[in-house]
């Protein structure tokens, strides 16, 4: 083929240039050469320049700590922000100084006193002080600026109180700054693991004059949150921020351990699962935030190197409305429990190395293990369907199974009906299939029979799991309350010492698993892909890493 | 033409009226709240977070509040799902990538999609017009939900000329996305100018040219073509518009930062203010190359010219 500017000898006739694929030619050669360029490895380049691109699920609501709620936001809040007590690179249970350089307790653990370090700046310069904590603790609890993670610091006294608007005065909230550097929490209930809740993105601090330059302290939508007016307390403050496309954080010269910090700049893009994988594999990410299950074999067997799988905190589960007969009937939610194989559905339809559910809440190495008290029983299934009345799943009125559309959660509905019909004979279940907000909204008003849910924990301790079950909860949504659970959790949140504590919450838990309103089918993993140059990248059960100890070795 | 002008700048404000009431209503019909989440939100804060947004006021101050911010300040107003942007400043930011890509594509599908219909025409019901229907009707039938990964395995995975994804590089990254766009409209554009053409060449007035002893190519591209194209322009009207609001596929697929993705974002987030802004930026879209497309027709068609255009419509 040739083409309008090939070489040609003189005289010869003018070279054929009709036609479209000549155009089309003619168009790809053009581009070919334009973009030549691309070949190279971006990530590999980045990671020269101390760069780390990561995949981050989707774009962020806000970089404001106290109105973010996702687990994507929270990864960004960490960069920006530093708590009075931040996390380990390596184990989620231990504690890392942060702001607060020490802290101590009293002996019931309702009050705790933190030491912040003088050297804690601003990205600004300014020295960040108790009174900053104080500020946000009360911009995070002011009814005016409907936080919907409010609820996190309702363990400081009278909280909850002034969030609600039952008191006026902060002054009676728990939390005090006696002088620049001493922060004092008192707390409405004993709490032994109040530092490890203070990591939570609910509890970073904000610069207050920033804010209130941009406009008042309850604003939900100011321009503080712009490159250039953001001012925050961590390893990296914000270069850019373009929605749908990237959140850009750089090193922050101001922080007071910015020796430590290795990496220069931090890159969080929202791509959508494939597109992410996609991009990975175009050498686009480092990491990436998430892998679809059906991936998994191929990097298995392709590139063992890139892929990991780890243990994360959190449990996939479904509600049931205990106020919706048949399910009213403890006997029959039991029945359906003990009908659900959950290794098989670990092991051929989730398939990244998630744990069967033995209880509710996911063990801890080396912390709370839940009583072992779901199991794969057909045979006591359909003997208790039997007692309730339904035998070989005669006359069972069935009911709903309410999904949010989703392949993975309809296979998994699925395979529910179809141990259901094959152990107990009940033919009568059907999937409900409903978009995310739809979904929410049924179960919040609980407009469902048994519905699909997750739940990750905000911070390591079994309280983020067996809390929400107490009557009146806004998460427990199933109609479910039990005089004896709630007295339990009672007396945990004051035992002296943690195995006290640990020994209450099973006990709890164990009739959370006798009741059942909710049936438990496993623990989660996490899966994601991950380029050999990032460093101290380590399994984490909360995934909250640390960003200040990342490094990139190209 | 002045009467015709301003009689189409009316009946477009009635339009957007409409359009903005009946997001306005089924918004407020569909289930599910925007501030609902897998954590349940308080109902002392939810209530709150609905004061803040307005949300607590009548229905009837509510529509009239939105519009009339619209109609007197131009304004979206602030979206209730992300707290950093006004619904002004993500329609400027994302409208652009959506029209340069959806453009790229417009002009690579009727580059491609008119010659093909036009030789499928002159070829009718031969070999050359079976491959060229054909070809029209694989850029159709294939969505671009198969063909974007499919491309950026090719183009960019494999032969590494482009980024598989992403908004970077204003050289490169705009190419891809625009030629897979552009793929489905071909297709469409083809069919379409097949079928003008096959009607064009059957008048009375070719068979007078071809007669004359013109050429086969001054008839099929100076005679026929302008009338043959006239079904093809009413169709660009509404496609221009699509095309340019930006493709939630190819934006997702891409990973692109265009307005086709916060305006399914937004109707999935039950996010009023920012739908209520992208779909009207849509119809303003819509509603401008109709009318471009009506003039293009005047121009084209001397039997609408005869009767005076406001007369014809």
């Amino acid at each position: 083929m040739r083409f309008l500017w090939s070489v040609r000898p003189a005289g010869a006739e003018s070279p054929p240039s009709r036609g479209i694929s000549g155009g089309m030619a003619l168009l790809v050669l053009i581009t070919g050469a334009l973009v030549g360029c691309q070949r190279e490895d971006f990530a590999a380049r980045c990671a020269k320049d101390g760069i780390l691109l990561l995949g981050n699920g989707s774009d962020p609501k806000a970089l404001d700590p106290q109105l973010v709620a996702s687990v994507g936001d929270s990864n960004i809040m960490r960069t920006l922000f530093e708590g009075l007590v931040s996390y380990d690179p390596s184990d989620d249970t231990k504690l890392e100084p942060g702001v607060a350089e020490r802290w101590e307790s009293n002996d019931d653990k309702t009050v705790w006193t933190f030491h912040l370090r003088s050297t804690a700046r601003w990205s600004n310069g300014e020295p960040v002080t108790s009174r900053d904590f104080v500020y946000t603790y009360q911009r995070m609890l002011e009814p005016r600026l409907a936080s919907p993670y409010a609820s996190m610091l309702y363990l400081l006294k009278n909280g909850q109180a002034y969030n609600e608007e039952k008191i006026r005065d902060f002054s009676q909230v728990g939390v005090k700054a006696p002088d620049d550097h001493t922060l004092v929490c008192t707390l409405e209930i004993p709490a032994a693991y109040f530092p490890q809740v203070v990591k939570h993105t609910s509890w970073l601090p904000v610069h207050g004059p920033t804010i209130e330059r941009f406009g008042s302290m309850t604003d939900r939508f100011t321009l503080w949150q712009r490159p250039g007016n953001h001012v925050s307390n961590g390893p990296f403050q914000l270069k850019s921020w373009r929605l749908s496309h990237s959140v850009v954080v750089a090193k922050n010269p101001h922080y007071w351990d910015a020796a430590k910090v290795s990496l220069n700049e931090i890159r969080f893009y929202p791509y959508e699962t494939y597109t992410e994988e996609r991009a990975f594999r175009g050498h686009r990410l480092h990491y990436t935030y998430t892998l679809p299950a059906e991936l998994i074999r191929k990097y298995q067997t392709q590139s063992p190197e890139l892929l990991r799988m780890e243990p994360y905190y959190g449990s996939y589960f479904f509600r049931v409305n205990v106020t919706h007969p048949p399910l009213d009937n403890p006997k029959v939610r039991r029945a359906l429990a003990l009908a659900i194989d959950r290794k098989s559905i670990v092991e051929n339809i989730t398939q990244a190395g998630q744990a069967p559910a033995t209880g509710f809440t996911p063990p801890s190495e080396g912390g709370y293990q839940p009583p072992d008290l779901m199991s794969f029983n057909p045979a006591a299934a359909r003997a208790l369907l039997a007692e309730a009345g339904y035998p070989d799943g005669r006359d069972f009125p069935g009911f709903t199974l309410l999904i949010n559309t989703s392949e993975a959660h309809r296979a998994i509905a699925e395979a529910l009906q179809d141990m259901w019909r094959k152990h107990l004979g009940i033919t009568s279940i059907e999937i409900g299939n409903r978009e995310w907000t739809t979904f929410q909204s049924e179960v919040i008003d609980m407009k469902y029979d048994v519905a699909r849910a997750g739940w990750i924990a905000d911070y390591l301790d079994p309280a983020t799991f067996l809390d929400m079950w107490r009557k009146g909860d806004s998460n427990n949504n199933t109609g479910w309350s039990q005089p004896d659970y709630d007295r339990l959790l009672r007396e945990a949140a004051v035992q002296p010492t943690v195995e006290g504590r640990f020994a209450k919450l099973r006990e709890a838990e164990a009739i959370l698993l006798g009741d059942l309103p909710v049936l438990p089918v496993y623990w989660y993993t996490r899966s994601y892909l991950i380029r050999p140059e990032v460093k101290n990248w380590n399994p984490l059960l909360l995934d909250n890493h640390n960003y200040k100890y990342i490094r990139l070795e190209p | 033409m002045a009467r015709f002008i301003l009689s189409r700048l009316f009946q477009s404000l009635v339009v957007l009226v409409g359009i903005y009431t009946l997001v306005f209503v089924l918004m407020k019909l569909s289930p599910g709240s925007p501030f609902a989440g897998e954590k349940a939100v308080p109902a002392h804060v939810l209530e709150r977070m609905r004061s803040y947004y307005g949300l607590d006021q009548s229905l009837p101050v509510q529509w009239w509040r939105g519009l009339s911010n619209y109609l007197f300040h131009l304004d979206g107003g602030i979206p209730l799902k992300k707290d950093g942007f006004t619904v002004n400043e993500i329609i400027a930011e994302s409208l652009p990538v959506s029209a340069l890509v959806g453009g790229v594509g417009l002009l690579f599908a009727l580059g491609t999609g008119i010659p093909l219909g036009v030789f499928a025409a002159a070829r009718k019901n031969r070999v050359g017009d079976y491959v060229a229907s054909s070809l029209a009707l694989v850029g159709i039938c294939l969505p671009t939900f198969v063909i974007a990964p499919l491309a950026i395995a090719w183009f960019a995975l494999d032969l590494g000329w482009f980024a598989p994804v992403g908004w970077d590089d204003p050289r490169a990254d705009w190419i891809l996305p625009s030629l897979v766009l552009g793929l489905f409209y071909m297709g469409y554009i083809a069919r379409i100018t097949r079928g003008g053409m096959l009607e064009a060449l059957n008048q009375d007035y070719i068979r007078t040219a071809l007669s004359k002893g013109l050429s086969e190519g001054r008839v099929l591209f100076v005679h026929a073509l302008r009338h043959g194209l006239l079904p093809l322009v009413s169709y660009l009207g509404p496609a221009t518009a699509g095309i340019l609001a930006g493709s939630f596929v190819v934006e997702t697929v891409f990973g692109l930062p265009g307005l086709g993705m916060h305006t399914v974002a937004a109707a999935r987030d039950r996010d009023q203010p920012l739908l209520t802004g992208s779909i009207m930026t849509y119809g303003v879209l819509v509603l401008f190359f109709n009318f471009l497309s009506d003039i293009v027709q005047y121009w084209m068609n001397p039997r609408l010219r005869g009767g005076g255009l406001a007369a014809s419509l």
